[in-house]
C-alpha cells in the first residue's frame, strides 16, 4: 500500500499491516463497477443551479445581520428608519395652532412675563407650590416616558353656557354693594409677545388669583394645597378664568359677600369625593366629566391629562361643584367608566359657620354703635379713642368677613377628586408587553435568522 | 477510438478531476472506477474476509458515491473520500449481518504490540490471521486501521475527512494497534517467543 510521505511506520507490526499482500480482484469487477455508475443518476444539476441563490442568501442574510446588529447597538435607530412607528390618533386630530388655547404655551411664556413676586424659580409663572410645580414634574414625566401628545381641550377651561349667563346677569345686576365684578365676556386675548404657540399640550389649571379677586373669590382664605402663592401685579396673564363669579349655594340666596345674613338652620357641610374609574378610552372620559361638571355650574381647579403611547394613559381632576347638583354630577360620573375606588368625607361646619355669622353681627352692632358714639363726641381725646376703638372693630369684621367667605364658599361647592386610568384588561397587558418586546425581538431576529441561513448554507457546502 | 470514447477523453481532460468528479463527470468517474476498484475490493476483503462479498461490496461503495458524488467538497483526496464512503458501505454491511460491534473500551491489561521476527513472519504468510483480528476491533478502531494501514492515507487526511484532529487519529491508531495485538493473540498468534 502507498505511504504518506509526511509519515513514516514506526511499528513492524504497522509495516506488516501496510504491506500485506494484494489479492487479484474477480475477473470484471471493473465492468461491474461501471455499469452499477449506470444505475443512479447523480443529482448535481439542481444544486448547480441553487448555487447562485445560495451566494445571494448568504449576501443578503450578512447584510440583514449586519443591520440587526447596528439596531440592536443602537437602540432600535434603525428600525425606526425602516419602519417609523405609527403616530397615535390623538395626533391626528391635533388642533391648528390657531385654536391652541393660550394656557398651551404657558411654558413657553415664562420668560416674557417676567418673574413673579414670591415665586423662587425665574421661569416659572406660577407658584412655587401647586399645579405649576407638579406641571412641570409632569412635563418631564412625560418628556421621560416618550409621550407623543397630551392634550387638555380648549373648550373644557372655558365657563359654560350656564355660567357666562349668570355672569352676565351679575354684572347686570351691578353687584353695586361690594358686589363682585362680571368675568368678562371677550374672547381669550391673544398669545403674549414673545410666546410661539408650539403647542405644548400639557397644561394644570388653576384659576389666577387676581381673577378670582375680580371674581369675589377670595384668594387668601380659599384654603386648600393648591392655593397659588402671591403673584406680580398683573402676574400670569395666561389663565382662563373658570370658576363662576358668585357661588351660587343650595340655600335659595345669593349670598357669596354676605353670608353672614343667612341664619337658617340650615345643616353647613363641607363634602368631598375621591373617585377612580378605569376606562378605555381616557381623553374621551375626561371629556364627558368635564362637561358633567361645568353644566352642573361647577369649575375645575386642577386637571393634569396624560396620553401615553408606552403606558397607561391617565387623567386627574379637581373639581368644586355646587353641593346641590354635586350628588346627581357624582353618580353620573361613575357611570362613565369601571369604578375602582370612591371615598367621601363630609364635615360638618355649621357650628363655626353660626359663629362666625353671630360674630359679624355683633362687630357691625358694635361698629354701629361705636360710630355713633363717635359722631356724638365732641371732645378731642374721646374722639380719638373712639377712632381708634372704631378702627379697630373694623379690621375684626372685615377679617371675620373674609373667614366666613371663605367657610361659606367651602360648604356651598362640594369638592370632587376624579382620577381616570385607561382599562388593563388581558389583552391590554398582552398587547402592551408585546410593544416593549418587539424592539428587542426585532433586533434579535435581525440576527439570529440570518445566522440560521448561513448556518444552513454552510453545512450544505460542507 | 470511436466518436463517443473521444467525447469521453475530450470532457475528461478538464483541469480539476476533483470539480469533475463532484459534477458528476462520468468520464472521471470511469477513471477513478479504474483506478481504485483493485485497492477498494482488496479493503473490503480484509473487513469482511470473503471475496465474493468484497466485490459486491466495491460495486455498492462505487453505486454510493456516484449518487452522492455532490457530498463530496471537492478540498480532500478523491480517494480519501471514496474510501470513507466504502467503510460506511462496509458499516451497514455489518449491520445487516447483525453482527455485534465490540466494545470501545481498552482493557487496562493490553500491552503493546511487540512481536517477534517469527511471528511477523507468520502474519505475512497468514494475513487472514490479520483480517480476522481486524475483524474484530470496535468501528472506530477499525475504521483507523483501515484508511491508514489498508488504504494507505496518512493521518492527517484521514482526520481531515473524518472531521477530527490528527491526534485523534493518531491515538486511536495506537489504541486500535494494542486491540489487534489482543485479538491477534486471541485467534491463535502465540506469544512472542512460542510457535503459533
Amino acid at each position: 500500500m502507498n505511504q504518506g510521505p509526511e509519515e513514516q511506520l514506526n511499528t513492524p507490526l504497522e509495516d506488516v499491516l501496510a504491506n500485506l499482500p494484494e489479492e487479484e480482484s474477480p475477473e470484471g469487477l471493473e465492468e461491474r463497477c461501471r455499469q452499477a455508475l449506470d444505475e443512479v443518476t447523480p443529482a448535481v444539476k439542481s444544486r448547480l443551479q441553487w448555487e447562485p441563490w445560495r451566494q445571494l442568501m448568504a449576501a443578503a442574510a450578512v447584510l440583514v445581520m449586519v443591520v440587526g446588529a447596528g439596531n440592536l447597538f443602537t437602540g432600535g435607530r434603525v428600525r425606526e428608519k425602516i419602519f417609523p412607528p405609527q403616530r397615535p390618533r390623538a395626533i391626528e386630530t391635533e388642533m391648528p395652532v390657531s385654536s391652541v388655547p393660550r394656557y398651551a404655551t404657558k411654558y413657553e411664556a415664562a420668560a416674557p412675563q417676567g418673574p413673579a413676586v414670591g415665586t423662587p424659580a425665574p421661569s416659572a409663572p406660577r407658584g412655587p407650590a401647586g399645579p405649576d410645580q407638579s406641571g412641570n414634574d409632569t412635563k418631564a414625566a412625560l418628556n421621560a416616558a416618550g409621550v407623543e401628545r397630551t392634550t387638555v381641550n380648549g373648550w373644557s377651561n372655558r365657563p359654560s353656557t350656564d355660567v357666562q349667563r349668570r355672569l352676565a346677569q351679575d354684572a347686570a345686576s351691578g353687584a353695586g354693594a361690594g358686589g363682585p365684578a362680571a368675568l368678562p365676556a371677550a374672547p381669550p386675548p391673544a398669545l403674549p409677545p414673545g410666546v410661539k404657540p408650539t403647542g405644548v399640550q400639557v397644561w394644570i389649571g388653576e384659576t389666577p388669583p387676581q381673577v378670582k379677586r375680580r371674581l369675589g373669590v377670595e384668594v387668601a382664605q380659599s384654603s386648600g394645597p393648591r392655593a397659588p402663592a402671591a403673584y406680580a401685579p398683573g402676574g400670569p396673564p395666561t389663565a382662563t378664568p373658570r370658576a363662576p363669579s358668585q357661588s351660587y349655594n343650595n340655600f335659595g340666596v345669593s349670598q357669596a359677600n354676605k353670608p353672614w345674613l343667612d341664619q337658617s338652620d340650615t345643616r353647613r357641610k363641607m363634602t368631598g369625593r375621591s373617585i377612580e374609574l378605569e376606562t378605555p378610552r381616557v381623553e374621551e372620559t375626561y371629556k364627558q366629566a368635564t362637561t358633567l361638571i361645568e353644566k352642573a355650574g361647577g369649575y375645575l381647579t386642577q386637571e393634569n391629562l396624560s396620553i401615553l403611547r408606552k403606558s397607561r394613559s391617565t387623567a386627574n381632576l379637581q373639581a368644586r361643584i355646587p353641593v346641590g347638583q354635586f350628588d346627581g354630577v357624582v353618580a353620573q360620573i361613575r357611570d362613565l367608566g369601571k369604578l375602582v375606588r370612591l371615598t367621601g368625607e363630609s364635615q360638618d361646619r355649621t357650628e363655626e359657620y353660626q359663629f362666625e355669622g353671630t360674630s359679624i353681627r355683633e362687630l357691625g352692632a358694635r361698629e354701629e354703635q361705636l360710630a355713633a358714639q363717635y359722631k356724638a363726641e365732641d371732645k378731642t381725646v374721646p374722639k380719638a379713642r373712639l377712632k381708634r376703638q372704631l378702627e379697630a372693630v373694623r379690621q375684626q369684621l372685615a377679617a371675620t368677613k373674609d373667614a366666613m367667605r371663605s367657610l361659606h364658599h367651602e360648604v356651598s361647592y362640594a369638592q370632587l377628586s376624579l382620577t381616570i386610568t385607561e382599562a388593563r384588561g388581558l389583552r391590554a397587558i398582552v398587547k402592551s408587553a408585546a410593544e416593549q418586546a418587539l424592539p428587542l425581538a426585532f433586533s434579535l431576529a435581525l440576527i439570529a435568522v440570518p445566522l440560521l441561513v448561513l448556518a444552513l448554507i454552510w453545512k450544505r457546502k460542507s | 477510438m470511436n466518436t463517443q470514447t473521444a467525447t469521453v477523453q475530450r470532457r475528461s481532460e478538464g483541469p480539476d478531476p476533483a470539480r469533475r468528479l463532484q459534477r458528476g463527470d462520468r468520464a472521471a468517474w470511469d477513471e477513478l472506477v479504474r483506478q481504485e476498484h483493485k485497492r477498494l475490493f482488496n479493503l473490503h476483503l480484509r473487513l469482511c474476509g470473503d471475496r465474493e462479498q468484497a466485490a459486491d461490496l466495491t460495486q455498492e461503495t462505487f453505486k454510493t458515491a456516484f449518487s452522492s458524488c455532490r457530498s463530496y467538497s471537492g478540498r480532500g483526496k478523491p480517494e480519501t473520500w471514496l474510501y470513507g464512503v466504502a467503510l460506511n458501505v462496509s458499516r451497514n454491511w455489518w449491520r445487516r449481518q447483525n453482527r455485534q460491534e465490540p466494545p470501545e473500551e481498552l482493557g487496562e491489561d493490553l500491552a503493546d504490540p511487540e512481536p517477534t521476527a517469527e511471528q511477523l513472519a507468520i502474519l505475512r504468510e497468514q494475513s487472514h490471521l490479520l483480517h480476522e483480528a481486524v475483524a474484530g476491533l470496535p468501528e472506530v478502531y477499525r475504521r483507523a486501521v483501515a484508511l491508514r494501514y489498508f488504504a494507505g492515507i496518512p493521518a492527517v487526511e484521514i482526520a481531515a475527512a473524518e472531521g477530527v484532529d490528527a491526534g485523534t487519529v493518531r491515538w486511536r491508531l495506537h489504541a486500535a494497534l494494542k486491540k489487534l495485538w489482543g485479538n491477534l493473540q486471541r485467534v491463535g498468534l502465540e506469544p512472542k517467543g512460542e510457535q503459533l
